[in-house]
């Protein structure tokens, strides 16, 4: 990480290594504008992983905290993106066993506690067949079904099984890259895709049978308002492991 | 890079290519696109803006270092959470050598929406370290979460030392298990009440963790308890003694976080 000339702030559009290196020097505000860049894909990362809004809130700020305290341990090995998704992931998977070692209950009543939580992913909080507004084609309520019989499916595999599939199959991450993110090894990456898939792929049974082609563009790998370009080229959207 | 293992035992299953695609795409579908709700970047906003007190607050007019500032806690340098209890009574504590908690000098808030590792600060009285809930919306079905059994109660003239002291006491035939916070936490700026508050509750409803997730164990004679530090999984390691409690706060990898003696005047 290269150092800042001291006593000079940078500028907000400082690179994030520059950004990062500008707070572990004293800048007091260049972590905000490190944070604010990526605030939005690890706000969907961090709800996608918990499965609830108020567990995501918790662990993207759980990981906020941590990040801004432990800035001065980023060797630099990674993209500092890669970094901060990392201390999220971590924070959120964190907050999710913390909570099984609390409930000390098998998944479904987790889910049930998830609900009560706001969870957003429960097919009886979100209806099976989404009502039919008068103005929105039909094609938008299919694609809410589906949304939500695929929440519901990602919520019943395990924490670390989910949280690949988030990275690689929802965030368009390469394996490699997710596998820095949850620190751990490419092989073990796409194994808990493949576990992840195929237990999707039971549970999905009926949409994976009719679920080609879309009926609307995936919203996969586009990129959400307000995202900031990432270190890397640009991703493409998910593609079949050969 | 960690070795190359497999999630799960056994062969992972082979998806037929289109069944693979298929489920690729439906979750693909199913990705968040939309920014962070404002009441979430709100409170964000708000613990950015006590970290940011808490530093300043922490250096006013510390020697500087090669990059102009003050050595930054947090990141290289432990901070002594013990020092204020050292200071207090002449050098009983113990630091700890690799904390990297933060004490506020500032004091960080900590805003929370209501998650589980709120019901600490209430149950020890520290609504002013957990910060306002921003944001904080009810639960769907109106009910509100389920909370903890409440702790042992307090006598009146009871320091948080002392009650540290009683509660170790009480947990003292546990020792060699591990227990369940039952959802209370810690925070490092009311770190004494949190703990006395944790214990209690603890020694009155005495639970063991039955998967911790965390790699920490209770030492022999010492009795374990999982719970939080700053929203951090930790195990607090007890050893009490007559009249006086040794207190150790590991990480999960098992590494002291700070070390604490509480009555031991």
């Amino acid at each position: 990480m290269s150092a800042p000339v001291p006593g000079e702030p940078v500028g907000h559009d400082a690179d994030d290594r520059a950004l990062l290196a500008a707070h572990v020097a004293g800048d007091p505000d260049a972590f905000g504008v490190l944070f604010s860049r990526h605030r939005d894909r690890l706000w969907a990362v961090a709800l996608r992983t918990t499965g609830n809004p108020e567990d995501a809130a918790d662990g993207l700020q759980d990981g906020m905290v941590a990040a801004y305290r432990r800035a001065g341990s980023f060797r630099g090995d990674s993209a500092v993106t890669t970094w901060l998704h990392r201390v999220v992931v971590n924070a959120c998977l964190d907050r999710i066993r913390a909570a099984k070692v609390r409930a000390a209950d098998p998944l479904p009543d987790d889910l049930d506690d998830s609900a009560r939580r706001g969870a957003v992913v429960r097919s009886d909080a979100a209806p099976a067949i989404v009502p039919r507004a008068p103005d929105d084609p039909a094609d938008l309520a299919l694609v809410a079904d589906r949304r939500a019989r695929v929440l519901d499916a990602l919520s019943r595999l395990g924490a670390d099984q989910r949280a690949a599939l988030v990275l690689v199959d929802m965030e368009g991450y390469a394996v490699a890259e997710a596998a820095a993110i949850l620190d751990c090894a490419v092989g073990t990456v796409k194994s808990r895709c493949a576990r992840g898939r195929a237990r999707l792929a039971e549970l999905l049974a009926d949409l994976v049978a009719t679920a080609d082609p879309p009926i609307a563009p995936p919203a996969g790998n586009r990129r959400a308002p307000g995202d900031v370009p990432s270190p890397g080229d640009p991703r493409g959207p998910p593609t079949v492991a050969p | 890079m960690p070795p190359e293992t497999p999630d799960e035992s056994g062969p992972d299953p082979v998806l037929d290519p289109a069944t693979a695609a298929a489920v690729r795409r439906l979750l693909a579908e199913a990705r968040h696109d939309e920014p962070a709700p404002p009441a979430v970047a709100a409170r964000l906003d708000a613990t950015l803006a006590g970290l940011r007190a808490e530093r300043l607050a922490a250096h006013p007019s510390a020697p500087a270092t090669e990059h102009g500032l003050p050595p930054r806690p947090g990141a290289d340098a432990p901070i002594d959470l013990a020092a204020r209890r050292r200071r207090r009574r002449g050098g009983v504590l113990l630091a700890a050598a690799a904390a990297v908690v933060v004490v506020g000098v500032g004091g960080v808030l900590v805003p929370r929406l209501g998650g589980s590792g709120d019901a600490t600060s209430s149950d020890s009285g520290g609504q002013s370290e957990s910060g306002p809930n921003v944001g904080q919306a009810p639960p769907p079905d109106g009910n509100a979460e389920e909370q903890p059994p409440s702790s042992a109660p307090v006598q009146p003239n009871q320091t948080p030392d002392d009650r540290v002291v009683d509660a170790a006491a009480d947990l003292a035939t546990y020792e060699g298990l591990l227990l369940d916070a039952d959802g209370r936490g810690l925070s490092s700026s009311s770190f004494d009440a949190d703990l006395a508050a944790v214990l209690a509750a603890v020694a009155a409803d005495p639970r063991p963790a039955t998967s911790t997730g965390c790699g920490a164990e209770p030492a022999d004679g010492t009795v374990g308890v999982l719970t939080e530090l700053d929203g951090a999984t930790v195990v607090v390691e007890v050893t009490p003694s007559a009249g006086s409690a040794d207190v150790r706060v590991l990480d999960c990898e098992g590494e002291p976080l700070l070390e604490a003696q509480y009555g031991a005047d």
